[in-house]
């Protein structure tokens, strides 16, 4: 094995869906430790584990952060684990291997965690309103630390949970840390009409950042706001190599503000166009010949 | 559309590759067209192929053979493919070699771009790693633990959590 260091990557990712093997890998030597890492913390959320990880990643807070959530009902500081990965420095910045983010699994880890570390439990809580309000915390610090650590995206799921809310200073991270888009490929966007204006923003900051994109999912309403649209065709236009685009409606919707339109620029790159659970509309005539063969309705 | 499967070459056509330690194999002149770099090395009296041995080469080309209709994949594909954990009975009997050679084999489809098989070889190492503790991974591989107790207690502190289920 030491004579091919350059296949560990290779070998190791097959056990990526596998975390308690990365872990003994891990475990093996320092050499295998300093390889299995940083496949184990691709994307934590997507584990079936206690999501213990988040408490690593909320080691790296500052006393400001931990004030807030000690405000909340979260003391980091109170459990032996906790107080622990407050107090020693880590092995490794483990947030800045996260390459997969889905908000959803996000969103649900988060709930978990918030549950897992509330000084009151939740049973004891009979406002969901308030528990919300802290899981909105707990994910705005969540987000703050992974957009800060360094970490590079290649996917990303976009969803928003209606009662969530973008504090600003995630744009103020987002706007500066400009290598956590810069190798983006995948994206998947999945919204509600509740969470128009969080996405908005959020996306005209992907919108000014992102050409690399080359797989493009959307989710969306029969009522979606044209201004949103705008933005996706701003996405649209300005990738460099955009090979897959999918579009799927919820209830239908007939109206797409030039989404459709927008695909004629990509047209040398694209090998793929679903669209499913729409109805039909004139601008699928628009679109040429040469890209609607590949159509498939 | 092409389905992947077409080659120029026809069935009776052969080539001649040389390992480098002097071996010469005749080979069905349609595998070559599929991996470019064996392709290089076709034909010429003393050109050989480097870094591979007669043993070894005899087993990639074994392998080469019985694959030779397989679809050729996109580069689309790779992800999922590789995603994919289950190995068919042939492949699996085929790597059942001792390790020396599986990594012998796997070093080989690396150096010679043979992609699917560089990744079937992975895929067989990292079957002989999954739910095994870290003990019995060193000992399959015959690797010194060189953790500090304090260095592995941090580890296990800041790791546990993908030890849980």
């Amino acid at each position: 094995m030491g004579d091919m260091p350059e296949l560990m990557e290779n070998i190791l990712d097959n056990l990526k869906n596998g975390p308690n093997s990365l872990y003994s890998c891990a475990l093996v030597s320092r050499h295998w430790c300093k390889m299995s890492i940083p496949i184990l913390w691709q994307n934590p959320f997507s584990f079936h584990q206690k999501p213990l990880f988040i408490s690593v990643y909320f080691s790296s807070l500052d006393e400001d952060d931990i004030y807030i959530l000690k405000e909340y009902g979260i003391n980091l500081k109170l459990s032996s684990y906790g107080l622990y990965l407050t107090i020693f420095r880590q092995l490794f910045n483990y947030a800045k291997f996260l390459k997969d983010l889905n908000l959803f699994d996000l969103e649900s880890k988060a709930r978990e965690w918030t549950n897992l570390n509330l000084v009151r439990p939740l049973s004891e809580i009979s406002s969901n309103t308030y528990f919300d309000a802290v899981v909105n915390v707990v994910i705005n610090l969540l987000l703050k630390s992974l957009f800060e650590s360094g970490a590079v995206l290649h996917k990303l799921f976009l969803w928003f949970p209606e009662y969530f809310e973008f504090k600003p200073e995630i744009f103020y991270s987002l706007g500066r840390n400009e290598l956590l888009f810069s190798r983006l490929q995948h994206v998947c966007l999945c919204v509600t009409p509740e969470c128009y204006t969080n996405v908005t923003i959020f996306l005209k900051v992907l919108a000014k950042n992102i050409t690399t994109i080359r797989s493009l999912d959307l989710v969306i309403c029969s009522d979606f706001e044209p201004r949103l649209f705008h933005t996706i065709i701003s996405i649209i236009k300005s990738q460099e190599q955009l090979k897959r685009f999918s579009l799927e409606g919820l209830n239908h919707p007939t109206e797409f503000y030039g989404i459709i339109s927008a695909l004629e620029c990509q047209k040398n790159s694209l090998h793929e166009v679903i669209i499913s659970r729409c109805g039909y509309n004139k601008e699928f005539r628009i679109v040429k010949l040469a890209l609607w063969r590949y159509l498939i309705a | 559309m092409d389905n992947g499967t077409s080659n120029s070459a026809s069935e009776n056509e052969t080539i001649t590759l040389k390992s480098c330690d002097g071996i010469e194999f005749h080979i069905d002149a349609r595998i070559a067209n599929r991996y470019t770099l064996l392709n290089n090395w076709n034909g010429g009296e003393s050109a050989c192929i480097p870094n591979v041995n007669g043993k070894v080469l005899e087993k990639v080309l074994e392998w080469c053979e019985h694959h030779i209709n397989d679809p050729q994949l996109n580069c689309g594909d790779d992800d999922s493919r590789r995603r994919n954990t289950i190995i068919e009975e042939w492949d699996e009997n085929f790597l059942s070699c001792d390790q020396d050679m599986l990594f012998e084999i796997i070093l080989a489809a690396n150096y010679l771009e043979i992609k699917p098989l560089l990744d079937l070889g992975c895929k067989t190492v990292a079957n002989m790693m999954k739910s095994k503790s870290p003990e019995e991974i060193r000992s399959a591989f015959n690797i010194d633990n060189d953790y500090t107790p304090e260095e592995e207690e941090q580890f296990r502190k800041e790791n546990e959590w993908a030890e849980d289920y």
